[in-house]
């Protein structure tokens, strides 16, 4: 009653000096329900500047406030103008300085844009007065507010940036480092990596930022506008996402999480890789949610506060989230303690708002990132001597968390593939430490070997040891190794063996930093201390499967299959609104065929999704599904690329036509090195001697054995005869990019490329995925990143068997990611195109009307 | 006294010289080295990487460093370059989207030649805008045949923020396979 009473007291103050402020000196017309003044001339001391509000209705007006039509003008500060920017249109300057043997600044003017909505593209222009005060609750007033807060976001971020590339290059020149030297040459600070430098019609160096975008109930970053736009609430006229700081700056957070993680992507001006990384896919994946927990982090920067979205999710849908275990919305339990942690994986599904009722979704689980990362930064206040604001606490702890984020993301998100640099430059040599090579980096960064809380962590713990413990050079000696990793096992993130530091040498273990770069030393590997894993638990593959009907399991189902036409025509729609276009083939597979009996029948387009088992006695998570192509067969003949698939587990055996020897041998060099499709060379009209093979095989049944065969061995039998143009995937427009070439070895059923990973946030122990996660949500639905797409060919004859060899493996496995007969050194990148780091699962069916 | 003097000058001189080198500092040519830099390393020329090669007008990427030149010129093309990619591209959103779509945009924002072992194959870098019945705009990215207009990849999709996660669309399971 007191908090409200003082609360209702000093909003009174705020709008009486608001008034008088107003009447006195303002220099325009300022409506609110309360506030009212009269045009008065700029004296020159409002000259880019507005009033502006400093924090969302429910923190500034009360929990109680609105949520129809809120009065600004009453949230607004009165007091104090604030500078909107200095340029004659609502546009953003962005400017850096960069320290590397001298002082280099560099600035993009005009790279922040505030607009209406995607139908106003013209900024505003400065009123005559030379202020950008507008009536409180106007668009322009949104508009302006927009911009204030994302140029403010944006200052605070080049500031920490700078820090960053400034302490890590100012370290000695052996040390391996991520952040690039050459960053303002790159221009990779900004969006530069996605601009069109050839051409000035469109221009896309700007991010556009839609303070009233025409979305009901969302708010989004789009890395290919780059754009940001602010939703509205259909059913509560005059509410707006935009009115809520803490969301610009969560949002604004995605964007930043894009920058740093391209920071390596480009080496000059004009020369940047074709592609650009993102963090997180089009369902639920560990990816998408460190980039909800990273963004959330963002707005604790920005205003020392540790929860978000109040109004703008709070409000109507109570969803605003907690960023520390000291926030009273969390459940009996939920401490800063070592047990009290919002641990990993006990907390992946939780919504502190409705505890009782568990839901899979990025923003969940990314409270765990957002709360560690908040836990970090009060370590570091109170371990490094900058516990009071006196000493600029928050800004040089919330300086040293920016620096090892943007140096762990700059270094997951690498397509150049290099991992380190020579002096000033990129170094020359064909050698990679990182994402197998420039031209596969994207399939293995984004998929094959995708960012989990596993590689995230991994990285973040490698540069905490090498930028904060030191005793020379660390910034932070005081917290130590053993400190870091007991307040990374207290979230249940120490998933690692060891800190990885020589990179993942991505196809020759014998290559070393030093045979790229001569004064870089090999880097000896950091044991993580065993003693510190209390609460992180890691559990072997072996201990997952699909799903079998047992007779202690009678209800257990193996796979899902969505076969219902509509479904499948929403899903599909729906994907593709998301960004992911599937390429269907014609002819011989469409949703026309879709019967809805929930088998796969011939010419369907289907959604699997593996329903997966944890044998264990301990939660499994994040656990990833691959069904793209790998390495798993011996090929027996280059004119029809007809292959043995190799014996790599106890299911496919010689008998069955498997090939124990060959290329599926280490010492013959298996796995590959490269990532190679079983395409044929445009040139040679050959099919390559080892390459990566479809992931299903057909069998073959002839007069004295049944085999698993290529589809392109079974197309030609069995009076099938099916010619290249009955085949999935066909195409009459000649040879494309090797991974889309057509491919006659999936002629008969295939993944659809784009979609042939599934991605599940955890499986408790004894049970399977439906029973951990679906089974236990309200809605009792799977995510969209739980499936795979599957095209079947309508000239396959009914009772065909295919088993489909897919790879699973999850975050907290403890035999998934390190090389024991190396000293747990993590696999090398080509190893991923194996069968080492998975497990496989085998899905088998047959094809029946 | 007059040592006193001498190194008070000196120290007048010291302060006019800085002040000249902190004002005149050039952005493109530094003049100090921050004392905390470690010395530089034994061999610090910067290289030229990446040669940006041009064929016909078209970037070439993907080519082996130091070997660009032999490279180029033993390319085998795997396509050629036609005016119609753009329909090819609509066609296979319109087939995927079906009536859900009011509008669609495609922007070439890049064309490019993409070497990957002798094989080169003409792609073009496009901007493809979506809109649904509801005036709601999703953009993404997407790399696409300069011949068919065929997808080859799409990235740079939008990061959503729902004000209620659980209001996603999710997959509703079939009630067969739980009827009891």
């Amino acid at each position: 009653m007191i908090v409200v009473r003082h609360r209702m007291i000093k909003r009174s103050l705020s709008l009486l000096v608001t008034l008088f402020t107003l009447s006195s000196c303002n220099p325009t017309t300022i409506q609110g329900s309360n506030v009212r003044s009269n045009v008065v001339a700029n004296d020159g001391s409002y000259d880019g500047k507005a009033f502006i509000y400093r924090d969302n209705p429910s923190i500034l007006a009360g929990p109680k406030y609105g949520p129809k039509n809120p009065d600004m003008g009453s949230i607004m500060d009165g007091l104090r103008a604030e500078l909107i920017t200095t340029n004659t249109q609502l546009n953003g300057n962005c400017s850096i300085e960069f320290f590397f043997f001298g002082t280099y600044p560099a600035e993009v003017s005009n790279c922040i844009r505030s607009l209406k909505n995607h139908d106003n593209l013209q900024s505003l222009t400065r009123k005559a007065d030379k202020t950008w005060m507008y009536e409180p609750g106007t668009s322009e007033f949104y508009q302006t507010n927009s911009l204030y807060h994302i140029q403010k976001g944006v200052n605070t971020f080049y500031s920490k940036l700078q820090f960053a590339y400034d302490r890590i290059h100012s370290l000695s020149f052996s040390m391996p480092k991520s952040i690039p030297s050459y960053l303002k040459d790159s221009k990779m600070y900004w969006f530069k990596g996605v601009s069109n430098t050839d051409s000035k019609l469109f221009r896309n160096d700007y991010l556009n930022a839609f303070a009233q975008c025409n979305e009901d109930k969302n708010a989004y970053f789009s890395p290919a506008g780059p754009e940001l736009c602010f939703g509205y609430h259909s059913s509560f006229p005059g509410f707006y996402f935009v009115q809520d700081p803490t969301v610009i700056y969560h949002e604004l957070g995605h964007a930043l999480v894009s920058i740093m993680m391209n920071l390596r992507n480009g080496t000059s001006s004009s020369v940047q890789h074709k592609l650009r990384s993102n963090l997180g896919s089009f369902g639920y994946d560990e990816a998408g949610a460190l980039n909800e927990g990273i963004a959330d982090y963002f707005s604790f920067v920005m205003n020392k506060r540790t929860h978000l979205g109040e109004w703008a999710m709070g409000k109507t849908a109570k969803q605003s989230r907690p960023m520390a275990e000291s926030e009273s919305v969390h459940i009996t339990g939920i401490a800063e303690t070592s047990e009290g942690r919002l641990s990993y994986p006990q907390f992946l599904l939780y919504d502190p708002n409705y505890p009782d009722s568990p839901y899979e979704d990025v923003h969940y689980a990314g409270q765990i990132v957002s709360h560690y990362l908040v836990a970090l930064t009060k370590s570091f206040k109170n371990k490094c001597g900058i516990s009071s604001e006196s000493n600029g606490g928050h800004d040089t702890a919330t300086s040293y968390v920016m620096m090892l984020v943007a140096e762990t993301l700059s270094e997951i998100g690498d397509l150049n593939a290099k991992g380190i640099d020579d002096f000033g430059s990129p170094f020359v040599l064909d050698i990679f430490f990182n994402n197998l090579n420039p031209n596969d980096s994207y399939l293995w960064s984004q998929i094959i070997n995708q960012t989990t809380y596993r590689r995230f962590f991994q990285i973040f713990a490698k540069n905490i040891y090498k930028y904060m413990t030191p005793s020379i050079g660390g910034l932070c000696p005081a917290f130590t190794k053993n400190d870091s990793e007991k307040l990374l096992d207290d979230y249940g993130l120490l998933l690692f063996k060891t800190y990885n530091d020589n990179g993942n040498s991505s196809s020759d273990r014998a290559v070393t930093y030093t045979n790229a770069v001569s004064f870089i030393p090999s880097q000896p590997l950091t044991s993580v201390t065993e003693t510190n894993r209390r609460k992180s638990v890691l559990v072997s593959k072996e201990l997952l499967s699909l799903a079998e009907k047992t007779d202690s399991t009678p209800d257990a189902i193996s796979y899902y299959i969505i076969d219902n036409r509509s479904d499948m025509e929403g899903l599909l729609q729906d994907l593709l609104f998301k960004g992911l276009s599937v390429p269907i083939s014609s002819e011989v597979a469409s949703i026309d065929y879709n019967n809805g009996n929930i088998k796969i029948s011939p010419g369907e387009i289907v959604a699997v999704i593996p329903n997966l088992h944890n044998s264990s006695n301990s939660v499994m998570a994040g656990v990833q599904l691959l069904a793209n192509d790998w390495d798993h067969v011996h090929i027996t003949d280059t004119t029809t690329g007809n292959y043995k698939p190799c014996v790599l587990d106890a299911t496919t055996t010689v008998d069955q036509g498997g090939e124990a020897g060959n290329t599926c041998l280490p010492a013959n060099g298996y796995p590959d090195k490269d990532y190679k499709r079983l395409v044929k060379d445009p040139v040679t009209k050959l099919f390559p001697t080892d390459a990566a093979a479809p992931a299903c095989l057909v069998q073959l049944a002839d007069d004295t054995s049944t085999r698993w065969v290529s589809q392109n061995e079974f197309r030609k039998k069995q009076g099938l005869s099916l010619v290249d143009k009955d085949c999935l995937g066909y195409t009459t427009s000649g040879t494309t990019d090797s991974d889309f070439t057509f491919n006659p070895h999936e002629c008969l059923v295939r993944f659809l490329p784009g979609a042939t990973d599934a991605f599940f946030s955890k499986i408790d122990p004894q049970k399977n995925y439906y029973e951990s996660v679906v089974k236990i949500s309200d809605t009792m639905q799977f995510n969209s990143g739980n499936l795979l797409l599957m095209e079947v060919n309508r000239w396959i004859p009914p009772g065909t068997k295919f088993r489909c060899r897919l790879r699973a493996r999850f975050s907290n496995c403890s035999d998934c990611y390190n090389d024991s007969t190396n000293g747990n050194d993590d696999f090398l990148d080509s190893d991923y195109n194996g069968s080492k780091p998975f497990k496989i699962i085998n899905f088998e069916f047959d094809v029946n009307d | 006294m007059i040592n006193r003097r001498y190194l008070y000058l000196l120290t007048a001189a010291l302060i006019v010289v800085i002040t000249y080198a902190l004002t005149n500092r050039s952005p493109e040519r530094p003049i100090a080295s921050k004392s905390t830099h470690s010395p530089l390393p034994p061999h610090s020329e910067p290289k030229e990487v990446n040669k940006q090669i041009k064929v016909k007008g078209r970037k070439v990427l993907g080519l082996t460093p130091g070997e660009e030149n032999k490279e180029v010129e033993d390319l085998k093309f795997a396509n050629d370059i036609s005016e119609e990619w753009q329909e090819g591209v609509e066609k296979a959103l319109r087939a995927q989207g079906g009536s859900s779509l009011s509008d669609i945009d495609i922007k070439k924002t890049d064309s490019f030649i993409w070497a990957h072992e002798g094989v080169a194959l003409n792609v073009e870098s496009v901007l493809i805008t979506l809109k649904n019945h509801n005036g709601e705009e999703r953009k993404f990215r997407a790399m696409v045949d300069s011949e068919s207009g065929k997808i080859l990849r799409t990235w740079d999709h939008p990061v959503i923020d729902p004000m209620n996660p659980r209001e996603s669309r999710g997959v509703s399971i079939d009630p067969r396979y739980h009827n009891n």
